[in-house]
């Protein structure tokens, strides 16, 4: 059974499925951005656990004697302290995603943003001019409230019962006062939205990101969480629903969301970009730290040494 | 009973005596929450605004950005390794642009209230000390939209030889608005000098 329902989705929902997996393209992105009208469970959820390793440092970058300051060195006006000789062949750790592939990403990143200027963004233009804000915000409800199973799920395996009980409290009010999900009364009800997903889950277990890769279907994205995004539209009920329904059910929902995505950040990539000296990566590293962020549901991570100026491991990093 | 209560009450003041640090350190996270908090205060004020014009909002907050962010040791962050490659010519410039940046930057992401039944806020409430020296904190809160949490913030302070504490980042929603320019920077001057970033960063800010 269903084992047919694979082979159906394949045979009868590919425009479905390349919309579907589209719309992640988007979804992506989407977490990058922080628009204050954007609830925070659209921005959050990740633990340190992203944090690569990279090769040796073969330069010495900034490593400092005993006796020198960051004054004597940088000109600050901060002598906070003395700095640790360190031994620049000792590993060191890089907070930057790692991207081996990144000639090859570059030029997906290229293909996707001559897509995105022709395809996309007039389409999503085109759909803030003629759906008023209203609209806009309920289609946008009535999508997120269609993800409730994928967050449920990956709130159970996770193991966080009150983050589930949010969950499911959100989809009974939204579905039901809300007139099907496109009003968002839980929110106002102190149950605010947060977003899972199967990588996020991968995430908490310990599973490693992975490379980072500019993927033409996906987006910003690692091997990781390419993964999870597979076990997220395999295991998401309107995969399965779709399969049954005429090909157009599934295309409208997934152009709607690509579209109502992309709406949605116009404003803020456009500052990205315009502000950005590499937009390529202004994008890997905003996924990056959107993702930690995420994994870390919202909160920021304990790790002390993450940024700071006064110890030796980090002035490699920072300086 | 009585000379249990007295035995916790010694060990409690020796442990304070031989650790004087940790007094310390709580005085310098009240100061920096007090800081944080007075600079949120003000930039809640200017952003929730109804007499204000977008153009006038920007421009106070960039004479509050003036005042409490240290965009030279910021800019140095930015520049990571290749801070050590700049020369004082080029500094001039290059913390001028900075300052432009940042400042337009963090107006960016914080403004977006047009609504005037939109209020939102910010509250500190947890610090911690960064590093061994009692020079650096992180400051934590919480931007709230009405009554809603919307999104986490983190402040990373630092104490300069005046006894000011000045901002060196802002974090808003997991989004570090230093780290991500220091890996943009640092991945330009890979390939380009530091001139061509000056002139690249001038032609978008200036």
């Amino acid at each position: 059974m269903c084992i047919n329902k694979i082979i159906k989705l394949v045979n009868c929902g590919p425009t479905f499925a390349l919309l579907f997996l589209l719309s992640s393209v988007y979804n992506a992105n989407a977490d990058v951005f922080i628009p204050f009208e954007q609830t925070i469970a659209d921005q959050y959820n990740m633990p340190s656990s992203s944090i690569q390793e990279v090769e040796e440092v073969t330069e010495p970058v900034a490593v400092v004697s005993f006796e020198q300051t960051i004054e004597d060195q940088y000109n600050s006006p901060y002598a906070l302290t003395e700095i640790q000789v360190k031994d620049v062949s000792e590993e060191v750790f890089d907070y930057s995603l790692y991207d081996p592939n990144e000639e090859k990403n570059r030029k997906t990143f290229e293909f996707h943003q001559k897509l995105d200027k022709n395809l996309f963004k007039p389409l999503a233009r085109t759909y803030r001019d003629v759906v008023p804000e209203g609209g806009r915000k309920a289609i946008k409800n009535f999508l997120h409230n269609l993800e409730t199973p994928t967050v449920l799920i990956n709130d159970v395996l996770q193991g966080e019962q009150e983050r589930a009980g949010t969950t499911v409290n959100r989809f009974v009010i939204n579905t039901t006062v809300g007139f099907l999900g496109f009003g968002d009364p839980a929110t106002d009800l102190g149950y605010d939205r947060h977003s899972e997903d199967f990588a996020q889950t991968l995430a908490t277990y310990g599973v490693e990101s992975g490379p980072y890769s500019y993927s033409p279907i996906f987006g910003p994205t690692t091997s990781r969480h390419t993964t999870g995004r597979v076990i997220d539209f395999l295991t998401h009920p309107l995969t399965w629903y779709f399969t049954d329904q005429d090909a157009t059910v599934g295309l409208t929902y997934g152009a709607t969301r690509v579209v109502s995505t992309r709406e949605n950040l116009l404003d803020a990539l456009e500052d990205v970009e315009m502000d950005s000296t590499d937009y390529y990566v202004s994008i890997r590293n905003m996924y990056r730290q959107m993702r930690e962020n995420q994994i870390n549901n919202g909160l920021f991570g304990d790790d002390p040494s993450q940024f700071s100026i006064d110890t030796s491991i980090d002035l490699n990093l920072v300086f | 009973m009585f000379k249990l209560t007295k035995t916790i009450l010694k060990i409690f003041l020796i442990a304070l005596i031989i650790n004087p640090e940790s007094s310390l350190a709580n005085e310098g996270c009240d100061n920096a929450l007090l800081f944080a908090n007075e600079l949120t205060d003000s930039t809640i004020e200017i952003l929730n605004s109804n007499e204000l014009t977008n153009n006038q909002k920007k421009s106070h907050i960039s004479d509050l950005l003036t005042i409490n962010v240290d965009f030279t040791t910021m800019g140095k962050i930015m520049l990571g390794k290749y801070a050590r490659k700049i020369n004082e010519e080029q500094e001039l410039i290059y913390y001028e642009i900075i300052e432009k940046m940042v400042s337009k930057t963090i107006y960016d992401r914080l403004e977006t209230n047009d609504d005037p039944d939109i209020m939102y806020s910010i509250s500190n409430d947890n610090c911690r000390e960064k590093g061994s020296k009692g020079k650096e904190f992180l400051v934590d809160g919480d931007v709230m939209k009405n009554n809603s949490r919307l999104a986490s913030i983190r402040w990373w302070l630092i104490l300069n030889k005046d006894n000011e504490f000045k901002v060196v980042d802002l974090n808003l929603a997991g989004l570090s608005l230093t780290l991500q320019k220091k890996e943009e920077f640092t991945s330009y001057l890979s390939n380009k000098s530091i001139d061509m970033l000056i002139a690249d960063l001038s032609k978008k800010f200036n």
